[in-house]
């Protein structure tokens, strides 16, 4: 579903993506892990048609970023790490004006933001103000938004950032749920690590570079074979750590 | 890939930003006090010293706060549109894929559509200073302050893309709209003016709008109605061009 090869992207002299290459299969459950800075932002930014890449090339579903990227956009979901949701607007405007820069016909928008509502589990919630609403009812608004144009593929930039646990736990929980009913291939950030448990396959960015990929229990293998440490690592935090050899003791 | 209806994606962007518009009072309600302000204070203030404008000063310098409430509203708006589309509702619209054009668009209507909303406002006051423009003046002068707001929020678009301090609206207000008012003829009559002077102000998009209004409102005119309808199309046809690529980037 997504194809991302030897994607290099410089600002300012600093290589924010240093020659990224990974896959992302039909519908997975992809984090990209990394601290802040590693180049989560960019790489997301390049797949989903927002930037082109200095080098290196990228498809998704089939369709070229850097030559089709408004194709690309039509066929992603984007819930950016800055909140975009507009304070001004309530929650049924906020969907309807989506629906309307998406494209999506008059006679359809009325039913899929019923449906978008529901997801969201904000069906009560349609007439309030978006200010109104706690962080992780935003959080879960943007995300359903995302999907008002049924995507194949939904880019989650740091999902869960500035949240409570328990906001974080219900937004996973929420993906989770998602991906049982929709089907939809999910590519996501995170610096937490915990957050990446859950997730089909990993990569984790280190400076613009990849450090590691896999699913989460090879790379905990991985950081026991490398560092001799027995007992080996338990959780992905700590293979991350070992990983990127940051582990303070 | 189907094509993106482009009229609906603008219209989304109009739609969006007279609803907030309406739903921002206290910012309607400043603007309104401002013009108030140099309306019945300045023009209360200096009346007795400007008789030489050949009309009450007051009626004389109504068309200029029209002009400035509409630079007001309009340059507001075009600041915020840069800030809006890295961290704001405008992200939705560049991650669509619809071409970047329908923020210029959109938000050149909107702005265009406050400044007309605010100075109908101020118009609204006009009996009350005792002047009663009549209904061809009323609807000419919103008609011109859709144009000068148009002319303006395209401008400040460009400026704001092209001077990135200027995302400060604070900026603008001091560097832009307050020397272009001064350098309008808003305040006093162009023809005693010094030469450098004289040129400033022809050189200025706002003194058009200015002498425009004051035609429609008080039958005044220093330039003919056709050259300064003329001047205000061009700005708005020049900066719109200018400004869609630079909103356009990939």
């Amino acid at each position: 579903m997504i194809v991302a090869d030897g994607l290099v992207k410089v600002y300012n002299g600093v290589r924010a993506l240093d020659g990224v290459s990974f896959r992302v299969e039909a519908g997975e459950l992809f984090g990209l892990l990394g601290r802040n800075g590693a180049g989560k932002t960019t790489a997301i930014e390049i797949l989903c048609g927002l930037r082109k890449p200095d080098v290196g090339t990228a498809r998704v579903g089939g369709l070229d970023v850097v030559r089709d990227p408004r194709a690309v956009r039509a066929i992603c979901g984007v819930v950016h790490q800055v909140p975009s949701l507009d304070r001004w607007l309530t929650v049924y405007e906020n969907l309807d004006f989506y629906c309307r820069i998406y494209g999506i016909p008059r006679s359809e928008r009325q039913v899929r933001i019923r449906e978008a509502l529901a997801l969201a589990d904000l069906t009560g919630a349609a007439g309030r103000m978006v200010t109104a609403l706690s962080g992780g009812m935003r959080r879960r608004l943007e995300i359903a938004r995302a999907l008002l144009h049924r995507p194949r593929v939904l880019f989650l930039d740091e999902p869960t950032i500035g949240l409570d646990p328990a906001a974080r736990r219900e937004i996973w929980a929420f993906i989770a749920d998602l991906r049982r009913r929709e089907g939809v291939t999910v590519l996501f950030s995170t610096h937490y690590l915990g957050e990446a448990e859950f997730c089909d396959r990993v990569l984790i960015l280190e400076r613009g570079r990849v450090l590691a990929s896999g699913s989460p229990a090879e790379l905990k293998a991985a950081a026991g074979v490398r560092t001799q440490v027995p007992p080996a690592p338990v959780t992905l935090e700590e293979a991350y750590l070992h990983l990127t050899q940051r582990a303070v003791h | 890939m189907a094509v993106m209806p482009l009229w609906e994606a603008t219209w989304a962007i109009w739609q969006r930003d007279v609803r907030s518009y309406w739903r921002r009072r206290v910012r309607i309600v400043a603007a309104l006090a401002r013009a108030l302000l140099w309306l019945v204070v300045l023009g209360s203030g200096l009346r007795p010293l400007m008789a030489g404008t050949g009309m009450d000063y007051v009626h004389y310098i109504l068309p200029g706060v029209l002009a400035l409430t509409a630079a007001y509203s309009s340059l507001q708006a075009a600041v915020a549109t840069m800030a809006e589309r890295e961290s704001g509702f405008l992200r939705v619209v560049v991650s669509a894929p619809v071409p970047r054009m329908v923020i210029v668009g959109g938000r050149a209507l909107g702005g265009a559509t406050e400044a007309t909303l605010q100075g109908a406002l101020v118009l609204l006051v006009a009996p009350v200073l005792g002047l009663r423009p009549g209904r061809a003046g009323v609807l000419g002068a919103l008609g011109l302050l859709f144009l000068t707001g148009f002319a303006l929020t395209v401008l400040g678009m460009v400026l704001a893309a092209s001077l990135k301090r200027l995302e400060d609206f604070g900026v603008i207000a001091n560097f832009v709209i307050l020397p272009m008012y001064f350098l309008s003829g808003a305040l006093y009559p162009i023809p005693p003016l010094p030469v450098w002077f004289k040129a400033l102000v022809a050189l200025n998009p706002l003194s058009y709008a200015v002498d425009a209004l004051r035609g429609v409102l008080v039958g005044a005119y220093h330039f003919p109605l056709g050259l300064s309808l003329t001047v205000l199309a061009l700005v708005s046809a020049l900066m719109a061009l200018w400004a869609v690529p630079l909103y356009s980037r990939e």
